[in-house]
């Protein structure tokens, strides 16, 4: 995919239509601050984010950024609008809207839609986003080269289908049902064997229900006993049934339970001080520890000031969650406590309220029992199960416990058939309970089972993630390994590489090694300007994964803090690595757009440049110059000093360049001071080496090119006076400034040949170098 | 197995992750792992899925170890 052309029109920038002209080619952008470049680079992220530019996000841009993206001088009824052109017909068309709602069409913008933001254009202020983003935003960053989206949605719904699981087969409430049968079993039959109790069952069955043969399970006989205990309680008198239900009564622990219930409050109550105050101690270091996690993987202990690492603080957590388990225990105890005195409280209740008694309660009401017969009458039981503070138990305890003590003494003097029918009837329910518990028991270990397998599983489906992310990360980190070698050939920085932190989930992070000694975070180590060009390998790396050698990619300003000598390696990087791809590069920079322009002089790139910014109206604009005066001739009326400087400084640049490739002798100068050397300086060597050197051809032959020494002495003189004015002592008049611009440009088209447009240094020959076509030669 | 099928075996990340789990468990409940293979190689892998879908999912699996006669009191 290749883009041909850029099209704006009072987008951002851009007034009247404008439009960068690609024609599919890789192409340097050159324009001076405010020039507009990055609206072309806003407008591909309005297409591919389907309206949206991340950096005009803000509150004063506008929901839809309606604010923001028109330009600020649109006329009424105007469209703000983008246009990207692709081969043959191929579009993506997008309108801003006045209410900033983003109207896209063409055949293109579906596919540019799929186009990720991250792998596709790079800001200057994005260079160094990924290194600076934490472990986990690297991983989302990355997840969409990984592939492995399908996996992590797989994995987070195995978490959450284990937990429904949980829910939808009841598990702690069936949980809490084992334990209150396995309670009333050990009350009843202590530690006597299933076998044990089946044989006392038989032993009242066949007292109860002599001749009965049926099913001979322990339930079904128990079903049997408990419809023959039923059938001889209802032939007792009135008197005997309610002794009986009284017994029931008699039989209830309220007074224990709700003592059990308080003791558990209190064992509760004491565990969770220690741990709530851990709990905030854990979660202010937890704190510190989120807010340095953006930057490294050390911390400083908020208590003694020392450097912690993560897993030292992974400790602390598990010795959290340890407790957390201890407290659990605690806290099921209490509740099962409060679930025994709802059964109780609900017991009392039905039995109280039980027709054979309505005597026994009459009589109790016209005693002293009102209130509290109004009380349990009141009282929501299955409201315990969820709260149970102290004023409500002392109200069971004062007010319940006395009904229960005045069952007991009216009971005392049941006759002994209806004592054994009760106790005959309390062992056959412990036993129906203990029946019962068994499968119970294996119902809660198989649904305990089956969550373990869900988060086996997601275990295993995380851990497959890892592997494969890993073997990912290998290749990515193996082309960023390659891109830094071509950066920083000789540096000792080595071995940049992605890594998955161990212990971790949904975590990348960036590593290398430091003059020999490993470092987990590229932070501690490197300096903005390795920072930079870090940025630009890992984004390069992630874009030639992202669509093979298909997208093209676009450069925004990412050069600013490398200096010239890994500027230039950058060239070299992309020539290598991104050959066959599209690169747009918009740079601000004059003396790397020279450079790159020398560079790049075999006709693969082409250059362009933008006109700087006059006011909205006129919005953007491109200019027509090959060398970059335009910049210093637009200040020639306001600041015409800072013009002949411009025009100086775009010289030293310019003929530096040209005098690297016509090899001309210039004396060693201490360090950088080879690299900064001044256009007076080239001059001199250019006219002395060039009334030799410097040949034209004429017809046939090839003479001295006397005029283009001319040329460069009358800018060299300009320069000398007037330039030199401008830089320090600021006393020049726009005249005299447009004169050294016009005497530069010359200087600069003498080099050049008139015929093919190349300069004298563009080919070697055997003997030195010339133009393209041989009209200008160097020897 | 040919090194095509190992190939073809390490690239199905499913198969893979439940060959990893599988023998953690205990026997009996192969008719769960047809189940979570089948999840896994349909909806479980395409969104996030919301909770009456998830609850849908959990009650079907569930039924793979509990026939109807043995769901528990809480359930009917």
């Amino acid at each position: 995919v290749k883009v041909k052309a850029i099209s704006l029109s009072w987008f951002r920038g851009a007034s009247s239509p404008v439009s960068l002209e690609l024609d599919g080619r890789s192409t340097v952008i050159y324009g001076m601050n405010g020039s507009g470049k990055s609206s072309f680079v806003d407008a591909l992220e309005y297409v591919i984010r389907d309206g949206r530019i991340e950096q005009l996000a803000h509150e004063y841009s506008g929901k839809h950024l309606e604010k923001a993206v028109p330009n600020t001088h649109k006329p009424a009824g105007d469209k703000a609008e983008v246009s990207i052109k692709f081969s043959g017909t191929q579009e993506a068309r997008i309108e801003a809207t006045e209410n900033g709602a983003a109207n896209g069409s063409g055949s293109m913008l579906a596919p540019m839609r799929t186009w990720e933001y991250r792998r596709t254009i790079l800001r200057q202020s994005e260079v160094v986003a990924f290194i600076q983003n934490t472990k986990g935003e690297k991983y989302s960053a990355l997840l969409p080269l990984l592939g492995l989206n399908e996996m992590e949605v797989a994995a987070e719904n195995l978490h959450q289908l284990a937990r429904t699981v949980e829910s939808v087969r009841t598990l702690e409430s069936s949980k809490a049902t084992l334990r209150r049968d396995i309670a009333d079993r050990t009350a009843i039959f202590g530690s006597s064997t299933d076998v044990d109790i089946l044989q006392k069952i038989e032993h009242l069955h066949s007292s109860y229900c002599p001749g009965k043969v049926g099913s001979k399970d322990g339930k079904s006989r128990c079903a049997d006993l408990k419809s023959s205990i039923e059938a001889k309680i209802s032939q007792l008198d009135a008197e005997q049934k309610q002794l009986f239900v009284l017994r029931n009564v008699a039989a209830l622990d309220i007074g224990n339970q709700v003592q059990k219930v308080r003791a558990a409050s209190v064992r509760l109550s004491d565990t969770a001080q220690p741990f709530i105050a851990e709990k905030i101690s854990v979660l202010q270091s937890a704190d510190n520890l989120l807010n340095k996690l953006t930057t490294e993987i050390e911390i400083l202990c908020p208590a003694c000031g020392r450097s912690i690492q993560l897993e030292d603080f992974r400790e602390h957590v598990a010795v959290e969650l340890e407790q957390l388990g201890g407290i659990r225990d605690t806290f099921n105890e209490r509740k099962d406590a409060m679930d025994n005195l709802c059964e109780g409280v609900k017991a009392l209740k039905s039995n109280v309220r039980k027709p054979e008694v309505k005597s026994w309660r009459d009589a109790l009401a016209k005693d002293t029992f009102e209130q509290p017969l109004s009380f349990l009458d009141e009282i929501n039981a299955d409201s315990l199960r969820a709260s149970c503070n102290e004023e409500v138990l002392k109200d069971i305890e004062g007010k319940l416990q006395p009904l229960v003590n005045a069952a007991t003494s009216a009971s005392a003097t049941a006759p002994p058939d209806v004592q054994r029918y009760w106790d005959d009837m309390k062992i056959i329910q412990a036993a129906n309970a203990a029946f019962k518990a068994g499968p119970l028991a294996e119902e809660v270990k198989a649904i305990e089972t089956l969550i373990g397998i869900l988060n086996q599983l997601e275990q295993a489906t995380r851990e497959e993630i890892r592997l494969r992310s890993q073997s990912v990360i290998d290749e990515i980190s193996e082309d960023i390994r390659d891109m830094w070698r071509i950066l920083h050939p000789a540096t000792p920085i080595e071995n940049v590489h992605l890594y998955v932190p161990t212990g971790t989930d949904k975590a990348i992070d960036i590593g290398l090694t430091f003059f020999g000694k490993e470092q987990r975070s590229p932070r501690l180590t490197l300096s903005e300007g390795y920072r930079n060009s870090l940025g630009l390998c890992i984004f390069l790396a992630m874009a030639k994964r992202e669509a093979g050698n298909d997208r093209p990619v676009f450069l925004d300003d990412v050069l600013v803090s490398m200096d010239r000598e890994h500027r230039g390696m950058v060239v070299e990087l992309l020539e290598k690595k991104f050959n066959k791809r599209q690169v747009v590069i918009f740079t601000h920079d004059r003396d790397w757009n020279t450079e790159l322009r020398a560079q790049l002089s075999d006709g693969s790139w082409q250059f362009k440049m933008l006109r700087p910014f006059e006011n909205p109206e006129v919005g953007i604009s491109w200019a027509n110059e090959k060398v970059p005066f335009d910049e210093a001739r637009s200040k020639i009326k306001d600041h015409p000093a800072s013009a002949g400087n411009d025009a100086r400084k775009t010289m030293d640049c310019e003929l530096a360049i040209i005098a690297e490739a016509l090899r001309l002798k210039l004396p060693y100068l201490r360090f950088e001071k080879n690299d900064k050397r001044m256009a007076h300086e080239f001059l001199e060597r250019l006219m002395a080496d060039g009334k030799k050197c410097f040949k034209k051809r004429v017809e046939k032959e090839f003479v001295n090119n006397e005029e283009a020494i001319d040329t460069l002495k009358s800018a060299d003189e300009l320069l000398v006076s007037w330039g030199n004015k401008a830089s320090h002592s600021f006393d020049i008049v726009p005249a005299e400034a447009s004169k050294l611009i016009e005497a530069c440009e010359k200087a600069l088209a003498s080099l050049r040949c008139a015929g093919c447009e190349r300069l004298v240094s563009f080919a070697k020959t055997s003997n030195g170098t010339q133009c393209e076509c041989g009209g200008l030669r160097w020897e | 197995m040919s090194r095509e099928q190992q190939e073809g075996h390490r690239l199905d990340w499913v198969a893979s992750a439940l060959a990893n789990a599988k023998p953690k468990t205990p026997s009996g409940y192969e008719e769960v792992w047809t189940r979570l293979e089948l999840l896994l190689r349909g909806e479980l892998s395409k969104r996030p899925l919301p909770a009456g879908e998830l609850k849908v999912a959990a009650t079907e699996l569930a039924s793979t170890i509990f026939p109807a006669q043995t769901v528990p009191e809480a359930e009917k």
